[in-house]
């Protein structure tokens, strides 16, 4: 689901997963990113002609060429003049203000890829998270929910951010136990 | 809540490896390291310095009421400099806004017998958890 709405912000495009498409650049996401740190690490890994990592380079190309024609697909729209607002775009337009240079075709799809791995997941499991270190913490989260619930008393109206940001100082300044012993 | 957000992310954040950059050829910290080597300093463990942040593995969102300027250098979980996660501002405003809508609409308990083993971090090209749930139960006030 994530990604079906980082998509749609980056790509003014929906992977539609959620509807039950097969969506094949999210398969392969997931099949490159999964080892991708390995190959960092230790580069000569990537070029391992079996398991997972052969699987993974071979993703990488397939992905990469699918990068490559939405960033093709962009630079179309533009110059048709059907482009819709999305990060892709912003970047395809983007001008160096000293110089007035544009990103390299390389630079965007790089950064394409950059966009789908960085918003897989990454805020959602730091929510998984909190709600389980808070959870695990029945006196810690009793109080950051009186100050919420304080803060917020209407639960039809959604918080804001500049209230909830001034909520930095409402932990418990006790000592605290980790209940998972 | 920023103080708890800030600790979740210390301890759980999804991207503590590094980023790989190639030696120019320079001295880091008194140590040369020939050209086209790969470097890089993981914010894994930067964030679990015990010199920096006392009792690293505790959980304690009370130890960023007063931050001293090496936690805040040490602490990482967007990277930092010119390439600095680009989604920062994003995150923190979904994260912070997220939970307090979350736990203004309800109470919130973990399920009976929920195995912790589930939430220990995993490699999955992010930290994540290994298991694939966490079990609540939750319950809308009013």
């Amino acid at each position: 689901m994530l990604l079906d709405i980082t998509s749609q912000l980056s790509f003014s495009k929906s992977f539609d997963l959620l509807e039950g498409s097969k969506n094949p650049l999210a398969d392969d996401i997931h099949t490159f990113y999964g080892i991708a740190t390995l190959f960092d690490f230790v580069p000569w890994t990537q070029y391992i002609p079996f398991g997972r990592p052969k699987d993974a380079a071979t993703a990488r190309r397939r992905l990469t060429k699918n990068l490559y024609s939405l960033v093709y697909d962009e630079r179309e729209k533009l110059k048709a003049g059907t482009a819709s607002p999305s990060f892709l775009r912003s970047m395809v337009e983007a001008r160096d203000k000293e110089t007035g240079t544009a990103l390299s075709t390389e630079d965007l799809v790089e950064n394409a890829g950059v966009f789908i791995e960085a918003e897989s997941g990454t805020t959602a499991s730091s929510l998984v998270y909190l709600i389980y270190e808070l959870a695990r913490r029945p006196e810690m989260q009793k109080r950051i929910v009186e100050e919420i619930r304080q803060a917020f008393p209407d639960p039809s109206i959604f918080p804001t951010y500049e209230k909830a940001n001034k909520l930095v100082r409402l932990v418990p300044s006790t000592p605290l136990t980790d209940t998972n012993g | 809540m920023s103080q708890i957000i800030r600790e979740v992310l210390r301890l759980r954040g999804p991207l503590s490896t590094f980023i790989p950059r190639v030696s120019p050829g320079k001295s880091i910290a008194g140590v040369y390291v020939p050209a086209g080597v790969i470097v890089g300093c993981q914010a894994y463990t930067t964030a679990r310095d015990e010199n920096v942040f006392p009792d690293p593995l505790e959980f304690n969102p009370d130890r960023w009421e007063n931050p001293t300027e090496q936690m805040q250098a040490m602490d990482r979980p967007f990277s930092s400099g010119p390439r600095v996660c680009i989604g920062m501002h994003v995150s923190r405003v979904e994260m912070l806004l997220t939970a307090c809508a979350f736990y203004q609409t309800f109470d919130v308990e973990l399920a009976a017998g929920f195995r912790h083993e589930g939430m220990e971090l995993d490699d999955q090209g992010f930290m994540m958890a290994k298991g694939e749930s966490l079990l609540v139960n939750l319950t809308p006030i009013n």
